[in-house]
């Protein structure tokens, strides 16, 4: 009963502080906003593929100069498929097409040299002079199909090479260019039934919650270590209560606290941002449950051992921002040697679990997930009585 | 039997014995002084005796209950008054009442009745729903008291309560001490204040360095020290030379001299007024005030340690 007490008046106290609203309700949701939109480019937008504005090509190509592969070069511009993602615009000279390039009226130029034909045909490597406009993303779509259509005439080139020299005869063509051709070798698939992958605002409140899970703590160190400053402590403990239930009944008031923060921000980012959180809530609770058994327990063990408030404060700050960093938490570490740091983190695990929860992922890879924050838990809960048995929690 | 009985208590903090062999006995319903300079081992003893301190060797009971075997038992029956402020700030006066009456087990009615009982005695049931952090010194101090009184402890223990506050709200908590006393407290109060202490105590023990020194009512301890006199000079002119002369007469225990002022321990001032006039005059010093002064607890304590109580 008296943990409960406890409880209750840190719960009422922390909830005074306007700063704890603040920076464990407010900031968070502040910070997925912001991190969302600001980082949205790291990520895929969910289930749509985008769809790309068909690329303006102005072509230059010397009168009279047409020859067997610069035909092959329009039967191949002019098939439906790359039809749809380039308009080829003849023009007569180059300075003519750098003009309608600078105009931006067209989007991409590609001048067909005078000895094109002939140098492909006399085996050397087939060249076109491209040249690229402002739009990045129509730049890539125009090179991608102009290299694809080189590529080919080259393979075919270096074939014939190899075939004339082993005394073979092969004719120099596009066969494989060709986009006739039905059978592709990409199959776009899903990693699950509604979900190919996370957007930024999900990513983001998934980081975002976990990092304030672990502020939270802070919060709990920095109450425990305010009773000894205030010498509250040393009033409660001439009171009939053991020492431990004294220190479990703070654990347990602020850990109602970042329970209460766990909903807001998770109900908070559904409502007003769309994140979608999955279609496992127990899982989900399970994950945050630990995070906050986990992020309670490193508390107690920073406090226990810390002369003051001050030293105490700082060590969890540079804490939980470099665990946050190594787990990807501000941004996507690619893969590598941080990224292997980062599985050494409270975040990695708590955000792996969630994420996979999020794509839907296998249940036995989320439970593989929910079970090693649970180990860390225990591991952490065991460190705490060591360190009580040890220091104890005295005014 | 006594009410607290202190058997042999030893405590020490790495090589620094903090307190040494004590032992002492309060009664049922009396106010107990305990003075002692800063360092004497007042505190070490109350936190000992509200079992938040491991005992090195001896034994505490309180009521009968032994603090070593069942610290929570002695623990309900004590309301301790921290020497430093031990508020919740932020929180309303009577949540800060409220939340440690729930601790000692008060509920419902009775838990608000003595909250407000609590309050109003303190006199500051005006302020029930005011912060702390609002409130003076004294007012701070007597929130500070509320918080430890409103269980109806059996014995209470103030450890220095009046440090730093203003003479009125002084007043109001020595006024306070004795009402809880009559209601049936035994109460503790320790203060390196010997006025404070010679003005409420039934008994004083005074303790130095770990150990208790002199132990009795006032008549008793002032007995103990009725036989030296003490005469205070105040003059110019006081050079090393009669300071020394002053210290070679057989019948003068004790002399020291603070700038322009000198005072003097004898056995009867009448008998030895003439001499230590003989050898002020001898000596160019000009009197500007001579004054005899009755012995009292700071007398006692100088007598038996040689230093002053606020050394």
């Amino acid at each position: 009963m008296n943990v409960w007490i406890i409880a209750c008046f840190e719960l009422r106290r922390m909830l005074r502080a306007r700063t704890v609203i603040i920076s464990l309700f407010l900031l968070p949701l502040i910070l997925i906003f912001i991190l969302g939109t600001a980082l949205s480019s790291f990520f895929n937008s969910g289930d749509k593929i985008p769809e790309l504005d068909p690329v303006k090509v102005a072509m230059v190509e010397s009168v009279g100069n047409r020859g067997v592969v610069t035909s092959q070069l329009y039967t191949f511009l002019e098939s439906p498929d790359i039809a749809k993602m380039i308009i080829v615009q003849d023009v007569p000279t180059s300075k003519e097409a750098e003009r309608l390039l600078r105009s931006q009226k067209v989007d991409f130029v590609v001048t067909v040299p005078v000895d094109f034909d002939h140098q492909v045909m006399s085996g050397k490597e087939a060249k076109l002079q491209l040249m690229l406009g402002s739009n990045r993303t129509a730049n890539m779509v125009a090179g991608t199909v102009f290299d694809s259509f080189l590529d080919d005439i080259n393979h075919g080139r270096a074939v014939t090479f190899v075939a004339s020299s082993m005394g073979l005869r092969q004719d120099v063509s596009v066969s494989s260019a060709s986009p006739s051709d039905p059978h592709s070798y990409v199959s776009v698939g899903k990693l699950n039934d509604t979900a190919t992958s996370y957007s930024a605002a999900q990513y983001f409140a998934v980081a975002m919650l976990i990092m304030f899970l672990l502020y939270s703590g802070g919060t709990a160190s920095d109450s425990l270590l305010s009773e000894r400053d205030n010498h509250t402590l040393y009033r409660l403990q001439s009171m009939p209560i053991s020492h431990v239930q004294i220190l479990i009944g703070k654990m347990i008031g602020s850990s109602i606290v970042a329970m209460a923060q766990t909903l807001v921000i998770i109900t908070v980012s559904y409502v007003l941002y769309g994140t979608n959180w999955g279609q496992q809530p127990v899982l989900l609770a399970v994950t945050c449950m630990l995070m906050i058994f986990a992020s309670m327990t490193f508390a107690a063990i920073v406090s226990l051992l810390s002369k003051s408030s001050s030293s105490a404060n700082n060590f969890m700050q540079v804490l939980i921002v470099t665990m946050t960093f190594f787990s990807g938490g501000f941004i996507p570490i690619p893969v590598g040697f941080i990224q292997n740091i980062g599985e050494f983190t409270l975040n990695h695990w708590g955000m792996k679990s969630i994420l996979q929860i999020m794509l839907h992922g296998n249940i036995s890879e989320i439970i593989s997930s929910i079970g090693m924050l649970a180990g860390i838990c225990a591991t952490l809960l065991a460190l705490t009585a060591i360190v009580y048995r040890k220091v104890g929690y005295h005014a | 039997m006594a009410f607290v009985e202190i058997k042999d208590v030893v405590k020490r903090y790495g090589s620094n014995l903090s307190v040494d062999h004590l032992n002492l006995s309060i009664h049922e319903g009396e106010i107990f002084g305990l003075l002692g300079p800063n360092g004497a081992g007042k505190s070490t003893t109350i936190n000992m005796m509200c079992g938040l301190m491991k005992l090195d060797h001896g034994s505490i009971s309180v009521d009968g209950i032994s603090v070593n075997d069942r610290p929570l038992e002695v623990k309900k029956r004590i309301g301790l008054v921290p020497q430093d402020l031990a508020l919740y700030e932020t929180m309303p006066a009577a949540d800060n009442v409220a939340f440690f009456a729930k601790l000692h087990g008060l509920r419902g009615r009775l838990l608000k009745e003595r909250v407000e009982e609590a309050l109003e005695f303190v006199g500051l049931q005006d302020r029930a729903k005011e912060m702390p952090s609002k409130f003076s010194g004294g007012m701070k101090r007597r929130l500070n008291i509320a918080c430890a009184i409103m269980h109806h402890p059996k014995l209470i223990i103030m450890d220095e309560p009046t440090v730093g506050i203003d003479p009125q709200s002084r007043n109001h908590i020595l006024e306070s001490v004795r009402t809880l006393n009559k209601m049936g407290s035994t109460i503790i109060y320790t203060s390196h204040y010997m006025e404070e202490v010679a003005a409420i105590s039934d008994r004083v023990a005074i303790m130095d360095q770990g150990h208790v020194i002199a132990c009795g009512s006032q008549q008793e301890l002032r007995e103990r020290v009725s036989s030296v006199e003490k005469i205070v000079i105040k003059a110019t002119q006081i050079t090393d030379a009669v300071i020394d002369e002053l210290r070679l007469h057989p019948r003068i225990s004790r002399v020291s001299s603070n700038e322009d002022v000198m005072e003097l321990y004898v056995d009867s001032s009448q008998q030895e007024l003439q001499d230590i006039l003989f050898i002020c005059a001898k000596h160019n010093v000009i009197l500007q005030s001579l004054a005899c002064e009755e012995p009292d607890l700071e007398s006692l304590f100088l007598n038996l340690t040689g230093r002053k109580l606020r050394d």
